[in-house]
């Protein structure tokens, strides 16, 4: 249904100047007149150009020809039949148009910013990382150590500070023979050390600065001291590396690319959360490939089987799925039947191998933490 | 000659029609609105935000009315959806490589302190070390905050006319740095200089149509409006006193507490203040002049009504929420204690019960940032927008259209930096 002369307020987008005017709706012609107050045309608008204001207050319908912004002059209604007609008379009032080649351009700039982001994250940030990580001097990648094994310290000893640190002589003077064993042929540029966090998480890690931390969990679950050595010279091979310190780089870099991608939103921060543990996966595999071959050698040269790795990474397999597991060595070393495969071929028939430590040094060390 | 002398004299013999400021909004649309949009933006992991901040704009500009004539946001949400693509570009090659950087520079720094902090110095490294990502990344944040300010009002029309800013963001950029670095020198004291420089650096390049505003006034102005910033200050020096010399403990707690309490209120007395200085001396077109009479009191009171009424709402939410959530465990309870058959039913009715809470959870907290937006956002702007007035409105009918401004990256990076206020 059409209406004539409804009172209007009309701005031509033009001047600020605001006019009485009287709008005629025609659905027959498909148009919409626009009189001034002596009842001269003043504009003619097709019903199928009209578009409206919308997500509005309430205050009025706000009506323009052509795409909301270049569709310079307004109409305001404020008559409710008027509004009424006017909403079953046009076909297009709250299309947005959106042209073919504003959506090729979206195309490309979602391509270019998933490009950049991926590039940085799995490409530039590593390399750069790598080169800069050879660049920190030993002595103060140490310091930059020791500074992490006071934080891990400070939240690891919530209740009786002091007594996260297993001391337990006998054990620790086992363990650091059982890691001076693995270092044969290598040469750090700091001392190792090593030590064992009273702890139940399976999990073992290496800091910058040749820290080699083991926590208790990990010693109790180890059926020999050979898996345990296997464990060690894996870590160890992390430290040959400089894989923390470089680590520690590529975390800064990466860190808050992804809650750049999602925003504040709900919900994004877990999800920035599972990205970032995915880029850490992603990234690790060639750095613990490495750090496995180098366990391998070490383990040869100090004459300990290296199917000691194997058996360790078959036993991980083994528990896989205990949740009390997933937070530990799994979640940076997933254990894989290609790594246990890997680290099976490299043990030599045709040679012998000792234990790694004796068997009164092994029982001394699943006592470290014995008070 | 004495003609158009004439008509001047007649001109000015008008007296000025002032024009008011309303801000005219129903609470229920306003809420399913942002519940609504904020939903959308969680469901779609994010990506509708951009759409949803564009609709609420809609709404919110469309309810400011001015003189019966209500303003216009055009702004799309897809232009903002490709200006962040722009900006996410330049930010991940940009604070990937500065990250690293930094943190390189970090630990050669950080090596070079001594175990234990033996000094001012070696403090003042560490402190230095871990701020200074934040620094490295503040111009962009002064960058961000420009170019949305400039987006914001080539999208905003009023009688059909578009505001406009110039592209002068690294002008502003350099000057915020500046000013912020003489603010933390003089410990705040210079907040004034700061405040007032930039809304005149902004002001001085905004316009209405082919109108120029202008910034008048002078920065120690802005004084007056520090005034309970300043006896807080005192009053928790005062507090720090008692407490520290062990005068009296508790008696210096209270004080403690108290100072900090007039120091919030302080801050929401010095931004209305200031705004209502500012706006005083703000001349449009040479002409057009502007009054606020907002209250700090009722800025205040509607952030404490707000608070209290959203704690009570969520907290009812929540009891209804957990009966039903009972409920539900209840009902998956009695499944498993059937027969064998049952497990698989009770595991079904495990992760419907665990989806139903995780969903539920969300649902919780896009209503929390709903409310927030109905009952304190809103009502601030709106109590702004209400007790402002357009001293003589007259001129503004002489005024033209300006052409547009495109802005390829929209206010991308302000929605990359997570900055931009409520709305
Ligand atoms: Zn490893």
């Amino acid at each position: 249904m059409g209406f004539t002369w409804v009172d209007a307020r009309y701005f031509d987008g033009l001047s600020a100047q605001r006019r009485q005017v009287f709008v005629s709706l025609d659905v027959e012609s498909q148009r919409l007149t626009i009189h001034d107050h002596l009842g001269a045309d003043l504009d003619i608008w097709p019903l199928e150009t009209l578009r409206q204001l919308r997500d509005d207050a309430g205050a009025g319908m706000v009506l323009c020809s052509g795409a909301v912004d270049p569709g310079e002059a307004r109409v305001i209604l404020a008559n409710a039949r008027a509004i009424a007609a006017i909403k079953a008379a046009c076909p297009n009032l709250t299309k947005a148009t959106v042209t073919p080649r504003t959506w090729g351009k979206i195309m490309a700039w979602v391509g270019a910013s998933t490009a950049a982001v991926a590039l940085m994250v799995f490409v530039i940030v590593p390399a750069l990382a790598g080169q800069l990580a050879v660049f920190i001097p030993p002595e103060r990648e140490a310091r930059v150590g020791s500074a992490v094994l006071r934080q891990i310290e400070r939240l690891l000893s919530d209740k009786d500070a002091g007594d996260w640190r297993c001391t337990n002589p006998k054990g620790q003077m086992a363990l650091e023979q059982m890691a001076q064993a693995l270092q044969q042929g290598q040469e750090f540029p700091y001392a190792i050390q090593v030590g064992v966090v009273d702890h139940k998480m399976i999990n073992a890690f290496a800091l910058p600065g040749g820290h080699i931390i083991v926590m208790r969990g990990l010693i109790e679950m180890a059926e020999t001291p050979e898996q345990l050595a296997a464990v060690m010279a894996h870590e160890l091979g992390h430290v040959a590396q400089k894989d923390p310190i470089e680590q520690a780089l590529r975390a800064a870099g990466t860190a808050g690319l992804l809650s750049l991608v999602l925003g504040d939103a709900t919900g994004g921060t877990v999800l920035a959360l599972v990205g970032e543990r995915l880029i850490t996966a992603k990234n690790s595999r060639d750095v613990e490939a490495r750090a496995d071959d180098f366990a391998l050698a070490q383990l040869a040269k100090a004459g300990v089987s290296p199917e000691a790795l194997a058996e360790f990474f078959e036993l991980l397999l083994q528990e896989m799925g205990d949740p009390a597991f997933d937070m530990g060595w799994i979640s940076s070393h997933p254990p894989s039947v290609a790594r246990a495969v890997h680290a099976r071929a490299a043990v030599q028939t045709a040679q012998n191998y000792n234990k790694s430590v004796s068997s009164e040094e092994w029982q001394a060390i699943q006592q470290i933490c014995a008070k | 000659m004495t003609d158009t002398l004439a008509s001047q004299g007649e001109g000015a013999a008008l007296a000025p029609v002032p024009l008011d400021g309303a801000f005219l909004t129903e609470k229920s649309k306003l809420f399913w609105l942002a519940f609504w949009t904020g939903l959308l933006t969680v469901l779609t992991l994010g990506i509708y935000r951009f759409w949803a901040r564009t609709r609420l704009r809609r709404y919110i500009w469309s309810a400011i009315d001015a003189g019966g004539d209500s303003f216009e946001y055009t702004g799309m949400g897809l232009e903002k959806f490709l200006g962040f693509l722009i900006a996410l570009v330049v930010l991940a090659v940009y604070l990937g490589l500065l990250q690293v950087g930094l943190s390189f520079i970090g630990f050669n720094l950080w090596g070079a302190v001594t175990l234990e902090p033996s000094g001012p110095r070696d403090v003042l490294i560490q402190v230095g070390a871990t701020y200074v990502t934040g620094l490295a990344v503040l111009p962009l944040i002064f960058y961000a905050q420009y170019r949305s300010r400039r987006y914001m009002l080539s999208r905003t029309r009023w009688r059909g006319l578009r505001f406009g800013l110039d592209a002068a963001a690294w002008g502003y950029v350099w000057r915020a740095l500046l000013y912020f670095a003489l603010s933390l020198v003089t410990l705040g004291l210079l907040i004034p200089l700061s405040t007032f420089r930039l809304e005149k650096y902004m002001t001085d390049r905004m316009w209405y149509g082919d109108a120029v505003f202008e910034q008048q006034g002078q920065w120690w102005g802005l004084y007056p409006a520090m005034k309970h910033l300043l006896i807080a200050l005192g009053v928790l020096v005062l507090g720090g006193a008692v407490g520290y010399f062990g005068l009296a403990r508790g008696l210096g707690a209270v004080i403690l507490i108290a100072g900090s309490i007039w120091f919030l209120c302080g801050l929401v007395y010095y931004q209305v203040e200031s705004f209502k200085y500012l706006s005083a001396h703000k001349v449009l077109d040479g002409t057009v002049r502007f009054t606020s009479n907002a209250s700090s009191h009722r800025v205040i009171g509607i952030f404490v009504l707000g608070i209290i009424l959203i704690a009570i709402l969520t907290f009812v939410l929540s009891v209804v929420l957990g009966v039903l959530i009972g409920i539900v465990f209840a009902s998956g309870g009695s499944v498993m204690n059937g027969d064998g058959a049952g497990i698989g039913l009770f595991a079904g009715a495990g992760v419907a019960v665990a989806l139903a809470a995780v969903l539920g959870y969300i649902a919780f907290l896009v209503l929390i940032g709903a409310l927030v937006t109905v009952f304190i956002s809103a009502p601030i702007l709106g109590h702004y927008i209400d007790t402002l007035r357009v001293e003589n409105a007259q001129p503004l009918e002489q005024i033209n259209q300006r052409a547009g401004d495109r802005m390829a990256d929209a206010d991308g990076f302000a929605d990359a930096l997570d900055i931009g206020g409520a709305f």
